[in-house]
């Protein structure tokens, strides 16, 4: 009796693992090029509870968290990274468990001529604006 | 550089946005528009966004950007760069997200106010040396925002925690003054080379517009 329970106290320590195949959810971040936010630190917050974190962890070497979500509702992904450079990642996970794969961001240039293209327009309003208040003094 | 969302909490976003309030409403009184100055002012903002826009990795996986903060700050004066970039840095966070709107009036008041303010009294203080003093005035344009970052950054930690817990930012300033100063202070060194070409070049061109 004495040994069956040595033999059982024994087995209770053991630390077990599986391997399986399963749907994960990847985040991707990057600067300019990839790997550019590598092993920075993340706090993923599930939609039961926002103070708690459900995981904690760093980026991997390609700058992307991945995470299973276990439960549906909206996710939250902190990410930091020391240099002040951050992200707030909101992930709606669907009653399947499935998430809906974002567009990528706009481009560099996408951006560029778009911000040009509104502070060009913002301008010319102000030059209207003065032309007409010019006209009008005179 | 720009901080987004999440990271600064209510007791540091909201006077902020008082603060830039009151300075937007003051710049209204101080800043002219002049019609014959617009379109450079709009081509000077357009440098400024575009330079905002480009990262410049460095080792370690950190990356910087330059502003063009001095160049409207020497060419238009303070509160003209002030206003500019206010600008710049609004649509860059609406449209875009590079920054957040909650954290938009720390980003203002480091980098549109701090730079501006302290690239112009840099300019005035060293002006005797004309070169020397639109380098330093370019330097300085992006480390002044870059302490201010780091410091609004650094002590979330000791005004927003629980429990010891930090509830936004948990980097303290240990952390963010040297990551986030240092690599600034050498950015700094490009900023200045920028802001000489493009500075000295415009007065050269549009002496009558732009002043000497």
């Amino acid at each position: 009796m004495l040994l069956l329970f040595v033999v059982l106290g024994l087995g209770a320590h053991d630390l077990h693992h599986s391997i399986s195949r399963a749907e994960a959810v990847t985040v991707h971040f990057d600067f300019a090029q990839e790997g550019d936010f590598s092993f920075q630190s993340y706090e993923l917050y599930g939609p039961a509870n926002s103070e708690i974190p459900f995981a904690v962890g760093r980026t991997d070497a390609l700058g992307r968290a991945v995470f299973m979500p276990h439960e549906a509702g909206r996710w939250t992904l902190k990410a930091f990274g020391e240099e002040g450079h951050d992200a707030v990642v909101e992930i709606d996970v669907d009653e399947a468990l499935h998430v809906r794969p974002s567009a990528p961001q706009s481009s560099l240039l996408e951006r560029l001529a778009l911000g040009l293209g509104v502070i060009a327009a913002i301008f010319g309003l102000l030059h209207l604006i003065t032309q007409r208040k010019t006209n009008e003094t005179l | 550089m720009h901080i987004p969302d999440g990271f600064i909490s209510p007791q540091t976003y909201l006077p902020a946005l008082a603060l830039c309030g009151a300075l937007w409403a003051f710049t209204r009184r101080r800043v002219a528009l002049e019609p014959e100055q617009l379109p450079f002012i709009a081509g000077v903002s357009a440098i400024s966004f575009t330079l905002m826009l480009i990262a410049l990795p460095l080792p370690g996986g950190t990356s910087v950007h330059l502003g063009g903060v001095a160049i409207i700050s020497l060419l238009f004066g303070p509160w003209m760069g002030f206003a500019a970039i206010s600008m710049v840095l609004l649509i860059a966070a609406l449209l875009f997200g590079e920054g957040g709107i909650t954290a938009y009036g720390v980003n203002v008041l480091a980098i549109a106010f701090g730079g501006s303010f302290a690239s112009f009294y840099m300019y005035r203080l060293l002006r005797r040396w004309e070169r020397l003093a639109i380098l330093a005035a370019g330097w300085i344009s992006v480390v002044v925002p870059s302490f201010i970052i780091a410091l609004a950054l650094g002590i979330q930690p000791l005004i927003a925690s629980e429990g010891g817990k930090p509830l936004y930012f948990p980097f303290g300033l240990h952390v963010t003054l040297p990551a986030i100063v240092l690599p600034h202070l050498l950015l700094g060194l490009l900023e200045a080379v920028v802001t000489l070409s493009v500075v000295r070049y415009l007065r050269r061109r549009f002496v009558g517009v732009l002043g000497a």
